[in-house]
């Protein structure tokens, strides 16, 4: 996924500024940690 | 050989089309969908579809003018019924009224899941988890195409569902479901090896987990 960020412009049509990669692996660590949780 | 060309995957489904024709149209795409799932679109060439099928490259692009048109051809015949699929979930939800977050997730991946059941289906999977190392203008079309319309629907459902989260980071997490759905049901993972082939309990497991770690990963906060 964070090689495909460009994916997420296309589908916002840049409606939102452009994510960076920081920005992804922060969202992905939370996504898995929450994710790894789950009951 | 009918004289009458089959252009595209919808004129070869046109009511009152030969059957036979159809047949082969479906027997091309299958082939190559296949074929680009184990090899990428650059691997695979016109001549490797027809000789899975003991055919000539002529009749391949009789059928389908050229590779870019054959593979545009097998992404969005699955593609569009797996979008359509996901409106239809889509709209049943939004018609109860009282859905949830995993409902939501489940709408999501279960048409793509569904896939997994069959060898062929299997084969688009894969394909569509290699999409972002095939070339880039032609993986963002193909996927803009597909999935744009129902991807921003679910999108704006989820954030619906999760008002505190910004948009941004609805559209993230969705991107994540995605990855996460297509790894588990891709076949190019490990996960598929501890699945027993056209064992449904197995298959149901898997879908189970990935739903519940989708629908946790959506609603987890970001530092």
């Amino acid at each position: 996924m964070l090689n495909d960020l460009g994916r997420i412009s296309d589908l916002t049509e840049t409606r939102t500024d452009a994510v960076s990669k920081d920005e992804m692996l922060n969202n992905l660590i939370a996504f898995l940690c929450t994710g790894f949780a789950a009951p | 050989m009918p004289r009458a060309k089959s252009k595209t995957l919808g004129e070869a489904r046109r009511p009152g089309r030969p059957e036979g024709q159809t047949n082969l149209s479906e027997g091309i795409l299958d082939a190559a969908e296949v074929l680009f799932a184990e090899q990428g679109y650059a691997g695979t060439t016109l001549r490797q579809v027809a000789e899975k099928l003991d055919a000539n490259a002529a009749m391949i692009a009789y059928y389908f003018k050229n590779k870019d048109n054959l593979f545009r051809e097998v992404f969005t015949r699955r593609g569009h019924a797996i979008s359509d699929d996901r409106m239809k979930r889509l709209a049943a939800l939004k018609a109860r009224g009282d859905y949830d977050l995993r409902d939501l997730v489940a709408a999501f991946i279960e048409p793509a899941a569904d896939l997994f059941h069959d060898a062929q289906g299997r084969a688009f999977l894969r394909l569509h988890a290699r999409m972002h190392m095939e070339p880039a203008d032609l993986s963002f079309e193909l996927r803009r195409i597909v999935y744009n319309e129902s991807t921003r629907a679910y999108a704006n459902a989820f954030a619906e569902l999760l008002p505190q989260m910004p948009l941004r980071d609805v559209y993230q997490r969705v991107t994540l479901l995605i990855g996460a759905y297509l790894y588990a049901f891709s076949g190019t993972s490990r996960l598929d090896e501890l699945l027993i082939e056209g064992n449904d309990d197995s298959i149901k497991g898997l879908l189970e987990s990935t739903i519940a770690f989708g629908t946790a990963g959506m609603c987890s906060r970001s530092s």
